[in-house]
């Protein structure tokens, strides 16, 4: 990212490239992708313009939207099978070794 | 002493006394001799050499045969799931669809018209948690695959 730090030590350089997710295969290109943007546009224009990709980038990692439609899915299955508007509580699971 | 006289009598040797301590070697009866015995060996082993060899091309032709199989049925099968994988995917959506059609400002794909990965183009095929996969099963099936899908 655009943060220099205020002082360098070679152990910084060293192990500075050790946390990211350049590894993951789902979330290197959004990691990268907002990484560019910072440094394109530097420290202060960066947290407006890169929000976009920083959220991307956050919610690769953490799954937080993803996770959050699961919940309001089931609760609305529910909600719906309480009320007798669906006739079962679940549909039929997915096949076997399919994901 | 009073005692000895109800002691039965001491053991004293046969008539005749012992037989002579036998020193001489007594010799084996031999069944073959050391010629035949190195013969004989180079014989069966030959024969089983022999024998070995035929059965190890019978066995390496079976893994020959067994490993182009499954390399023919990998392909085959790994697209099977990617099959399965995508049609369920479409199932998911559907039923998605079909649930939440009256939640206000619900779209599908979304989380409340709010759009997962804002930067992702809209032909971007986004993989689902496994999680959300099984979003429309019950908590009983996930947790039962669940435990393999995420170990392999």
């Amino acid at each position: 990212m655009d943060f220099a730090p205020a002082f360098r030590t070679p152990v910084m350089d060293l192990t500075g490239c050790l946390i990211n997710a350049q590894q993951s295969h789902r979330c290197k290109d959004y990691e990268l992708h907002f990484y560019e943007c910072m440094e394109a546009y530097g420290i202060p224009k960066g947290y407006k313009k890169c929000s976009d990709m920083f959220e991307d980038y956050h919610e690769c990692l953490t799954l937080g939207k993803q996770k959050a439609r699961v919940q309001a899915i089931a609760q609305e299955q529910a909600r719906q099978y309480k009320e007798g508007i669906i006739p079962k509580p679940y549909a039929d699971p997915p096949k076997r070794d399919s994901y | 002493m009073a005692t000895a006289a109800k002691t039965t009598p001491q053991d004293l040797p046969p008539k005749g006394g012992y037989g002579p301590i036998v020193t001489e070697r007594t010799k084996l009866r031999s069944i073959f001799s050391g010629r035949s015995m190195i013969l004989g060996y180079f014989a069966v082993t030959s024969v089983s050499f022999y024998i070995y060899f035929k059965g190890y091309k019978v066995i390496k032709k079976h893994e020959v045969e067994m490993r182009s199989a499954r390399m023919v049925m990998f392909p085959l099968l790994l697209a099977e799931r990617d099959r399965e994988y995508l049609k369920q995917l479409r199932r998911n959506r559907d039923s998605e669809t079909e649930l939440m059609k009256n939640v206000k400002n619900w779209e599908t794909g979304t989380y409340y018209g709010e759009p997962i990965y804002k930067t992702a183009k809209s032909s971007k095929l986004i993989d689902p948690d496994c999680l959300e996969y099984y979003a429309f099963a019950s908590d009983k099936d996930y947790q039962d695959r669940a435990e393999i899908s995420l170990w392999t």
